[in-house]
């Protein structure tokens, strides 16, 4: 197995590298303890809390794994430029993951002997423990991980080329008959979208988060309008909880269509509903319509829209993204 | 019921209802759904939670209203019972004072059961039935 083959993926490499080593570090190490992940989360991928006793330590550890896309020269070794990237790194991730203790560094390729010993020096400098992932290193970690194996390396690549033959296959027999716009989507083809994390199977919670932002906005200008006191506060308040909730929900969003799974779960199980109950955006909405005030049909619907956002926080408590939380 | 006697603000409908029926009887009637209606739409308010799944017709606002025979009736028209309004009876009449907008599930009680109902606005008619002349709006 070559990690570089990880190249001829679609795709960028440095991601693909990233989605097997999150795919790995789930299945293998995701029992011991939990995995968290942030956007541009500094030094790491991601980093995992050891909970439990095992083949990571004891209780208390903190992993932490770096990828480098680094493709080397004819020598192996790296370059300078490379060793400051990684420096920077192990610097960034002490910084920003609390308690860390094991910094795994994962490079493609197998660097030179020197470059080797120059990475396993560098945690004790620092008063952690680093090491390297390559080569035979995720070779190892896939052993008994088969159908990993082969979604990255083997016959279950499903790349856009392949799925387009086996489609152009099925199709073959009935292709007199067959009229694209008579098909539609189905419930199978979107659990796979959701499963790959493609960007579309987010594009319903993003257009929710839209309208739920576009009513927020509408009750901003009509601020001005409402000479009310009372009411003026109450609207305030309305948005000030809209922008939080649509906030969460683009987080989410963000999370899914860059690829990092463990985050969009964390965020779906973490998300609160608006802080405005029910009782309470119903009585406004009467109260603007009391008053004859045009912002009264912004505000009308609102809870509708609520209610049909919030199926995202029961998909992050059931743990519905089963193949997103494995890292597929 | 509390009657108001008072309607202060200009934020508000001031609406009047008056349900007249054939019968003493009717009016009876008409009153005792109200009083069911705003015990019923009180305990409702009371439950306010997003994650609630039945909440936009709770099982137990769909019971109720089959015990009462009003079938028509959906959760805003229950709502309303919950919020401030007033409801008396002068023999056949019934009248309803309330400060919103919302007067279906009002309507839909006093039509129920028989009534002709009026519906008007305090800040354009007197209760008499004679136009506020001192009003602009």
């Amino acid at each position: 197995m070559e990690l570089t083959d990880l190249a001829r993926l679609p795709g960028a490499a440095d991601k693909n590298f990233e989605a097997l080593t999150r795919a790995i570090v789930s299945r293998r190490y995701g029992k011991l303890g939990t995995l968290r992940e942030r956007r541009n989360q500094p030094g790491v991928e991601f980093y995992l809390h050891v909970e439990h006793p095992g083949v990571l330590g004891a209780p208390g550890r903190v992993w932490g794994w770096s990828c480098k896309w680094f493709i080397l020269g004819k020598d192996n070794e790296l370059t300078s430029a490379q060793r400051s990237q990684i420096e920077d790194s192990v610097a960034k991730a002490i910084k920003y993951v609390a308690g860390l203790t094991d910094f795994v560094l994962c490079l493609p390729q197998r660097p030179a002997k020197k470059d080797e010993e120059w990475i396993h020096g560098l945690g004790p400098a620092n008063g952690i423990s680093t090491k390297l992932w390559a080569a035979e290193n995720f070779d190892a970690e896939l052993s008994g991980y088969d159908e990993l194996r082969s979604t990255f390396f083997g016959e279950l690549v499903l790349s856009p080329d392949t799925l387009a033959r086996a489609h152009e296959r099925s199709v073959a027999p009935v292709k007199a008959r067959w009229v694209p716009p008579l098909h539609t989507s189905n419930h199978v083809e979107r659990r796979i979208d959701r499963a790959l994390l493609r960007s579309a199977s987010f594009d319903w919670l993003a257009e929710h988060t839209a309208l739920i932002a576009d009513r927020s906005g509408a009750l901003q200008n009509a601020l001005v309008d409402i000479d009310d006191e009372t009411t003026r506060t109450a609207t305030e308040e309305i948005i000030a909880d809209l922008e939080r909730f649509v906030g969460e929900l683009q987080a989410i969003t963000d999370a899914g269509r860059g690829l990092r799974p463990i985050e969009v779960c964390e965020r779906a199980a973490d998300l609160q509903p608006p802080a405005t109950s029910p009782r309470k955006l119903r009585a406004f909405v009467l109260k603007l319509r009391k008053q004859r005030l045009p912002v009264a049909l912004a505000a009308t619907g609102l809870a509708s829209i609520f209610r049909d956002g919030l199926p995202v926080h029961l998909v992050g408590r059931f743990g519905l993204l089963g193949g997103v939380r494995a890292g597929q | 019921m509390r009657i108001w006697h008072s309607y202060g603000s200009e934020h508000s409908m001031d609406l009047v209802l008056i349900g007249t029926f054939e019968t003493v009887s009717g009016a009876e009637a008409a009153m005792e759904r109200m009083e069911a209606l705003k015990t019923l739409a009180e305990a409702e308010w009371s439950d306010d939670d997003w994650l609630r799944a039945d909440e936009r017709m709770p099982r137990t606002l769909a019971d109720e209203l089959g015990k009462l025979r009003l079938y028509d009736m959906g959760r805003p028209d229950v709502d309303i019972y919950a919020l401030d309004h007033s409801v008396q009876r002068t023999g056949s009449t019934v009248r309803i004072w309330t400060e919103e907008s919302e007067v279906q599930g009002f309507v839909k009680v006093l039509v129920n059961l028989g009534a002709r109902v009026e519906v008007f606005s305090r800040h354009h008619w007197n209760e008499d039935g004679t136009p506020r002349s001192d009003t602009d709006s």
